[in-house]
């Protein structure tokens, strides 16, 4: 998911897909195969990747040789107890439901299409859902003709179908001339 | 902030998502139930009298009658047939819970004229006249009309003369062809309440049948009309259909279907002795839509027909070719039904695949209505 997202950034021009970011990840192994194969692929064909990694080689290397030093005793205290005090406060973080919601104000296009894609398969998944909840068999019909010898005996029931609209046989209803009055 | 312009716009988003539907159950400023209640009982109780046309549009032709209505009190009513011309002067009388009409049988009638008269009486079968109900709805109905359709008006047209508001009535928006619905359009005198007019559409929209007035008188003083049996026929009587639904006991387990299509309620259900056995016809019912049963016991020859069928058919539901209406066969357990309905086929079959015999005679759906 992780290295999708990558590819999706890169694409779509995210902050972090130059080359440059690309490549130091490739050389230093943090990329999984997918992002890797992308990145041999890019240096197959692209002269300005190429330049980039020997760039990248270069500063690495020399970023190797320098000395190292052991950070001073609680470096990072330190640090925070030179800040004025608002600043050494937590950082208020969203919620997580507030993480997912699609911001209006100022959006990257990617990332408002990223997290409506989400809302947007929930709902037709639950479309999908109420369409399949009433799902049934498709029932089997098999076609008869007159030769059963039904014909008249159901055009009388249909007549009395379409005729009833109250509990008693053939109530105020000229089909009492086509049943009494007619041969069937 | 930010989060919160975030999730106001996406309620925005879902509010507008679910508007469509929302949007139907827009309340109206006139309560319109009501407004179909009083027409129903309008057309029980208001003396009337007028030229009724009533056409039915049926598959590929059209069948259409013109009458003579007069109405005087509920249970009396008289028409006389003015078109087709073979029917001309036919007298139609319901009175004394029973129906009376002229003979039909005239011998002074050439064997050509008696085959016109008898085609043409076949087509008036559909034929309904105004009753205690609208167009197929009855009064107990109009709270399932409620619940299953959407009420809905925005104008007033001329009828007969007459000022009538246009009230629609149509199902509530699904986009599952399995819940299709017909539809109606009502139109109420605004000063009497009498339906004058209604246009029933069939479940694809379709013209199915259209009735009304085109001339029409209404009140007591004015209507004034002998209705007199003398030299008529007694074709019906209603006392009798009850006395004989009383007595028939049922000579088979009758099936009932254990799910039924969505918004439908059993309505009520009949018996009769007919030339293949007794009968069981259950209705049920949206409000406007219906379905109806025909059971009975099958014959031996039925039987015998059944099982020369190949096994895996045996039991599935038949299709008549003779018909463009929803009906549908079922033979199962030595029982034959028959049904037929206003909805797309599907909600038909769910039930005459879902049959559950009544193990009991306590539900005996025909026990349900003693006396109906």
């Amino acid at each position: 998911m992780n290295h999708l997202f990558t590819l999706f950034t890169h694409r779509f021009g995210g902050a972090n897909s130059t080359p440059r970011e690309w490549i130091r990840q490739y050389l230093e192994g943090e990329l999984s195969a997918e992002a890797a194969e992308y990145v041999r692929r890019q240096l197959e064909t692209s002269e300005v990747w190429r330049g980039e990694l020997a760039r990248m080689k270069n500063y690495l290397d020399t970023l190797h040789t320098l000395p190292k030093f052991p950070p001073p005793a609680q470096v990072w205290e330190r640090i925070a107890a030179g800040l004025p005090a608002p600043l050494i406060q937590p950082s208020r973080r969203a919620a997580a439901w507030q993480k997912w919601l699609p911001r209006f104000d100022f959006p990257p296009a990617w990332s408002l299409a990223f997290r409506l894609v989400p809302i947007l398969a929930v709902m037709a998944a639950t479309t999908c859902w109420m369409e399949t909840s009433f799902y049934e068999p498709q029932y089997e019909v098999v076609t008869v003709d007159a030769a059963n010898g039904f014909g008249a005996e159901a055009e009388i029931y249909i007549a009395h179908h379409d005729l009833t609209g109250e509990p008693v046989f053939m109530k105020e209803s000229l089909i009492a001339i086509y049943a009494h009055g007619l041969s069937k | 902030m930010k989060h919160a312009l975030s999730a106001l716009i996406l309620t925005f988003i879902s509010v507008g998502w679910s508007m469509p539907l929302a949007g139907e159950e827009t309340a109206h400023p006139l309560d319109l139930p009501a407004n179909l209640n009083r027409s129903i009982e309008a057309a029980l109780t208001l003396p009337y009298e007028g030229i009724l046309s009533f056409r039915r549009c049926v598959e590929d032709s059209d069948l259409s009658v013109i009458l003579r209505v007069c109405h005087m009190s509920p249970g009396e009513k008289k028409m006389e047939i003015l078109e087709p011309e073979t029917l001309h002067g036919m007298l139609v009388v319901q009175s004394q819970k029973a129906l009376w009409m002229t003979p039909f049988e005239d011998n002074n009638l050439s064997e050509e004229e008696k085959k016109n008269r008898e085609n043409d009486a076949r087509s008036l079968r559909w034929f309904r006249v105004l009753r205690d109900d609208t167009a197929t709805i009855g009064l107990e109905d109009i709270p399932l009309v409620v619940q299953n359709y959407i009420l809905s008006s925005t104008q007033t047209a001329t009828v007969a003369k007459r000022k009538a508001r246009e009230i629609h009535i149509t199902p509530a928006a699904d986009s599952r062809v399995v819940n299709f619905r017909p539809s109606l359009r009502i139109w109420i005198d605004e000063e009497t309440k009498l339906p004058l007019k209604y246009e029933r559409f069939d479940y694809n929209g379709r013209l199915e049948e259209r009735l009304e007035f085109m001339e029409i008188s209404t009140g007591s003083p004015s209507v004034s009309c002998d209705i007199s049996t003398e030299g008529l026929q007694k074709i019906f009587s209603m006392t009798d259909a009850e006395v004989e639904q009383q007595e028939l006991e049922l000579d088979f387990v009758p099936f009932k279907p254990s799910r039924l299509p969505q918004g439908f309620q059993e309505k009520f259900s009949s018996r009769w002795k007919g030339r293949e056995g007794i009968t069981l016809h259950t209705l049920y019912t949206d409000g406007l839509a219906r379905i109806s049963t025909f059971q009975r016991k099958q014959t031996e020859e039925e039987k015998a027909k059944q099982a020369q069928e190949p096994p895996e058919s045996r039991d599935k539901v038949k299709k008549p070719n003779w018909t463009r209406r929803e009906a549908f066969i079922r033979e199962l357990n030595g029982v034959h039904v028959f049904a037929v309905g206003d909805i797309p086929e599907r909600g038909i079959l769910r039930m005459l695949y879902n049959l559950e015999p009544v193990s009991s005679p306590a539900e005996d759906p025909t026990k349900k209505n003693p006396g109906k």
